[in-house]
């Protein structure tokens, strides 16, 4: 006998988690999950400050259900309550420095492999400063303006741009030691 | 073409990265998730509490405010009322003195009209003068106050203001005999409490007295009988 399982649009899934149905919001979460995970470890470090974010981020996306107005996906909802959770976590940690410096067009780094590991990439992000890392991770992954990451984390355009730069600067510095490393 | 600008990879690969999340954390999400209704329950509840309070406040205060309002109505009445009531007061005596001077003989009215000029004042005097000059036409009791009503005060004679005029004054009575009871009412009731305390007090300094002098007769008692 073979069992059909029905795929559920998280439209339905949402409106039930509106009427206080448990199960659906438990399906929601383990939809999702997995990737929301990924978006708050690539902001922070430790694994298990990330899961608690995350935790925290999807709290709150479960209590503000009745404000999605289902006109975009909700991941893309999701996906933004995690990034200003994150963000909001590394400001209560500890204080972000941000350096205003002459800004210059530096070009993204380039590499002659192009299939390096996630873990590697993930690592390469890791070494960044903080402040670095989140401002190259939402231009780069996130794929925000630097108006919007200005507006997001308090800060100037300029000093947005000139995180990006220094940021740039430093991955292509170690992509350049993994090269030599790699000889 | 191969494309090795690493922003673009790191996009490619991290941005639809997946991590398992730990066992636990579910359950960890459904605690948080418990804590927030039972947190929003509570604020619901403190908000209803609050409201209530306030609904009864603002309740009480519109009663002493309204019980105030009630109180200081009849002074507000009283000067109405005085005021409409004086024509009435003043009509009614003149009414009668003038009866009174008409049942004299008709010859000695010449003689006693100077004596209005010292006793009465000007308004009723004029009434008395007209009420004297139809008597001296020969007219008796009866028919000179037929007469004279029109000139005593055409309103006053109407029966209706006579009446709204003495339920004004009725009015204004019993407004006064209220505020003189309470008053009396207060004082009775600081006076009996003050009473009440002046007569416990001394039941008790009479008391602690009494067990002073017995306290001291019995050790004299005592002290007799061992001398004996």
């Amino acid at each position: 006998m073979k069992i059909i399982k029905l795929h559920t649009s998280d439209d339905t899934l949402i409106k039930k988690v509106l009427c206080s149905d448990v199960k659906a919001e438990r399906e929601l979460y383990e939809r999702h999950a997995p990737k929301m995970l990924g978006v708050c470890r690539l902001y922070i470090k430790d694994l298990h400050y990330a899961e608690d974010v995350m935790i925290q981020a999807f709290t709150r996306a479960f209590d503000n259900l009745g404000k999605f107005r289902f006109e975009g996906s909700f991941e893309g909802w999701l996906r933004r309550i995690m990034v200003r959770e994150a963000i909001d976590f590394l400001r209560s940690r500890t204080q972000f420095r941000y350096e205003d410096i002459e800004t210059a067009e530096v070009p993204p780094p380039y590499i002659e492999d192009n299939d390096l590991d996630a873990d590697l990439l993930q690592l390469l992000i890791d070494k960044l400063p903080e402040g670095y890392r989140t401002v190259m991770v939402m231009f780069a992954i996130e794929g925000y303006s630097h108006k919007e990451i200005s507006e997001m984390l308090g800060i100037s355009e300029n000093t947005s741009k000139s995180q990006l730069f220094k940021a740039r600067k430093q991955l292509q510095e170690q992509l350049s030691l993994l090269k030599r490393l790699q000889k | 073409m191969k494309n090795n600008n690493i922003e673009e990879q790191l996009k490619h690969t991290l941005g639809n990265r997946s991590i398992a999340p730990s066992a636990d954390a579910w359950e960890r999400l459904a605690h948080n998730r418990q804590q927030s209704k039972k947190g929003k329950k509570k604020f619901g509840f403190f908000f209803i509490a609050a409201s209530l309070a306030f609904l009864l406040a603002g309740g009480g205060l519109f009663t002493i405010l309204r019980t105030d309002a009630v109180i200081t109505s009849p002074s507000v009445v009283n000067t109405t009322i005085k005021q409409e009531a004086t024509p009435a007061e003043t009509i009614v005596p003149i009414r009668e003195s003038a009866v009174a001077i008409n049942d004299e003989p008709v010859t000695k009215h010449k003689t006693v009209t100077p004596a209005y000029d010292d006793s009465m004042t000007s308004a009723p005097r004029t009434q008395a003068y007209a009420l004297a000059i139809d008597n001296t036409a020969g007219l008796n009791s009866h028919s000179t106050t037929a007469t004279a009503q029109p000139i005593i005060n055409p309103k006053a004679a109407n029966a209706n203001d006579m009446y709204d005029a003495q339920a004004a004054m009725l009015l204004q009575q019993a407004a006064n005999d209220i505020a003189l009871q309470r008053q009396k009412v207060k004082t009775t009731n600081d006076t009996a409490l003050l009473k009440e305390v002046e007569s416990e007090m001394t039941d008790y300094y009479r008391d602690k007295a009494m067990r002073f002098f017995v306290l001291k007769h019995k050790t004299i008692r005592f002290a007799v009988r061992d001398q004996q």
